[in-house]
């Protein structure tokens, strides 16, 4: 049976065109290895992570936000941790309390933006961290406070007596 | 009315960019380039106007602000003369089945990738850390800024020496949706991910081949952390965004005659100006560019240096990065603090640092772990597998400055990190990984650039029909 010729398109195959090929098949072998290596574990994770709830900070932010009303709009505000001690930024030394504290405070401002969020008592509306993470009771300022707002997990609105 | 403001303001300036782009003969047909370009520089111009006129007017007023700027600078684009014609030059293609390959695998990762930001977003809504506790914090004070002065500068908050494009973008997105919805910071997040790697891949395709650009493009896409960066709020990958379009303009330019990379040169001052306006890590990128180009210059013996009609004109770059200098250096030394990196350092302290050798290992360690976090075997095996041959040495040389201004940052990285006043495995520990993410694009595009590319070593079936990149009058090692 005769061979029925080829009319060749390209180059015919020789030694240079092996070894071209080999060398793009090996960039092109890199790239899909390295697409695959990267989505191996993130992809079934993030198809799993959509089951999951939002983190609780989303929830913090929205319970705070419900204060917006009670807080002057441009003025600013205190507040007060039970944590001890105490930093303003999220730089060691630190404790996993301390943090946890740090947190609520920078997302209570976060939640009441435009308003200053500022630490201390001396406001007439103060913010009072009392959660549990640092004590099981809540341990109010002693006199002339009143409760405006509870958000919950410790988290009050304080009002001096006798008004802002 | 605010939506429609925001909406027309974003549009305006990114048709703005698009009638810069459109006085590059050959960057017309590139569309993914085009829009990614025009998308992140658009929304940065409009953060970074909105943002500073926010401080003093008022989010509202700097927003209108925006808009009246967006009036001297079309009719002063729309003065430039197009000399060049609409035709576009022919390329080689590469066989099918390597086109639908790499098509494929581009997809699938565009698709998975997409997911997972989708999933990084509903866990997180408000973003990372730093996310909430600065950069859209701040924008909730510039979002509901209706006095001059807005408290972003109180002690009670942090990072105050932060520039505001990203909180301004993010700010001038609330005014228009009417809300502090977390969908605007998830959107924008989105843009600038997305533009990231449109950049990166449509510029290698643009200056080299389809294919590459689809390579440049997997690698980026495999990178771990990238979308997930890119989810978490921060400004690192819009910073990412500006610092690879700056040098790829850049490039461009230094491949064409002086006078045809005017505009891509005015491109690349106005990416450079906004990524000084997304970080302080941007004021270091433009000492880095200052080093890496005109430190270049200048090594060159003068007899090896391209004639003045073949060099960058730098004159659109200097003047459009210094009108965007000037705002943020009020900013700076006005208004902002200073950074926490320098405030309240003494000299002792710092030198005694400087003299610790151990910190240079550590340092030096970590920058080895973190960057074995990236594919750097990946590119590394595609710029051996495709780098040696015809052209690339020529392609280096040309790429070379770019090249020693990601140096540059990298030392620049690596002397904050000796000098931070900071605990130094904490801040390795929290800022490496994003250091190293805002070149690493940059970083895939140049060595993607400058490799051969499988058209050139594997004719496709146009072979021999379509125009030959040396007939086309750009030589095989051109990157153009």
């Amino acid at each position: 049976m005769q061979a029925v010729p080829v009319i060749p398109t390209r180059p015919t195959p020789g030694a240079a065109v092996t070894v071209a090929r080999l060398r793009v098949a090996g960039a092109v072998a890199a790239s899909l290895i390295a697409g695959l290596a990267a989505h191996r574990y993130a992809f079934p994770d993030a198809l799993a992570s959509f089951r999951l709830p939002s983190d609780p900070q989303a929830a913090w932010v929205r319970r705070a936000s419900a204060w917006r009303d009670l807080v002057p709009p441009q003025g600013t505000v205190g507040y007060l941790s039970r944590a001890h001690p105490w930093s303003d930024t999220l730089v060691p030394p630190f404790d996993t309390g301390v943090v946890q504290a740090l947190v609520r405070y920078k997302l209570v401002q976060y939640a009441l933006a435009p308003t200053l969020v500022m630490r201390g008592a001396a406001f007439p509306i103060v913010v009072g961290d009392f959660s549990g993470a640092l004590g099981d009771t809540v341990d109010l300022p002693k006199e002339g406070w009143s409760v405006v707002g509870n958000a919950g997990d410790g988290l009050l609105l304080l009002e001096r007596r006798g008004g802002p | 009315m605010w939506a429609l403001l925001t909406a027309a303001i974003t549009v305006g300036y990114a048709v703005l960019v698009l009638r810069v782009a459109k006085h590059v003969s050959d960057l017309r047909g590139h569309v993914a380039l085009e829009a990614a370009i025009a998308l992140g520089i658009g929304c940065g111009l409009l953060g970074c106007l909105t943002g500073f006129a926010a401080l003093y007017i008022g989010s509202g007023r700097g927003l209108l602000a925006a808009g009246v700027v967006l009036v001297p600078a079309t009719l002063l684009v729309g003065r430039m003369k197009d000399p060049y014609g609409a035709t576009r030059m022919p390329k080689e293609s590469a066989p099918r089945w390597l086109n639908g390959l790499l098509c494929c695998a581009f997809a699938g990762l565009v698709g998975g990738d997409l997911i997972e930001f989708l999933a990084a977003a509903h866990l997180h809504p408000l973003g990372e850390w730093d996310a909430w506790s600065i950069w859209n914090m701040h924008a909730r004070f510039l979002f509901a800024a209706h006095v001059p002065r807005v408290p972003l500068f109180s002690s009670a908050l942090t990072n105050r020496d932060y520039p505001v494009l990203l909180p301004g973008l993010v700010a001038a997105g609330w005014r228009a949706t009417g809300q502090a919805a977390s969908g605007v910071p998830i959107a924008i997040a989105f843009g600038f991910t997305a533009a990231t790697v449109g950049v990166v891949a449509g510029t290698v395709a643009w200056l080299r081949t389809s294919t590459l650009g689809l390579l440049a493009g997997i690698v980026l896409l495999s990178t771990r952390t990238f979308v997930a960066q890119g989810a978490s709020q921060y400004a690192d990958i819009p910073l990412a965004f500006f610092l690879a379009t700056t040098v790829a303009l850049l490039t461009a330019a230094g491949a064409r005659a002086r006078e045809a990379g005017r505009p891509l040169m005015g491109l690349a001052g106005v990416a450079a100006g906004l990524a000084a306006w997304t970080k302080n890590e941007g004021l270091l990128f433009l000492c880095a560019i200052g080093i890496g180009y005109f430190g270049s210059a200048l090594l060159l013996p003068l007899d090896r240096r391209l004639p003045r009609e073949r060099q960058r004109d730098w004159t659109p770059f200097l003047a459009i990065l210094g009108s965007l200098l000037l705002p943020l250096l009020w900013f700076k030394l006005a208004l902002a603090p200073p950074s926490e990196l320098v405030a309240g350092r003494r000299g002792a302290a710092a030198l005694a640092q400087f003299a610790t050798w151990s910190r240079y290992l550590t340092v030096a360690a970590a920058f080895v772990r973190t960057a074995g976090r990236f594919p750097v075997i990946t590119l590394g095996a595609i710029a051996a597998a495709l780098g040696p041959g015809h052209g690339w040495r020529s392609r280096l040389k040309q790429a070379a400055p770019a090249w020693m201004t990601v140096a540059a940052i990298l030392v620049g990285y690596f002397a904050v990190y000796i000098l931070t006043p900071f605990d130094l495995a904490w801040h390795l520990r929290t800022a490496l990984d994003r250091l190293f993410m805002q070149v690493w694009p940059t970083i895939v595009l140049l060595t993607v650039v400058t490799v051969a590319a499988p058209e050139e070593l594997l004719p496709g079936p146009n072979y021999g029909r379509e125009g030959q990149r040396d007939q086309r009058g750009a030589d095989a090692g051109s990157l153009a």
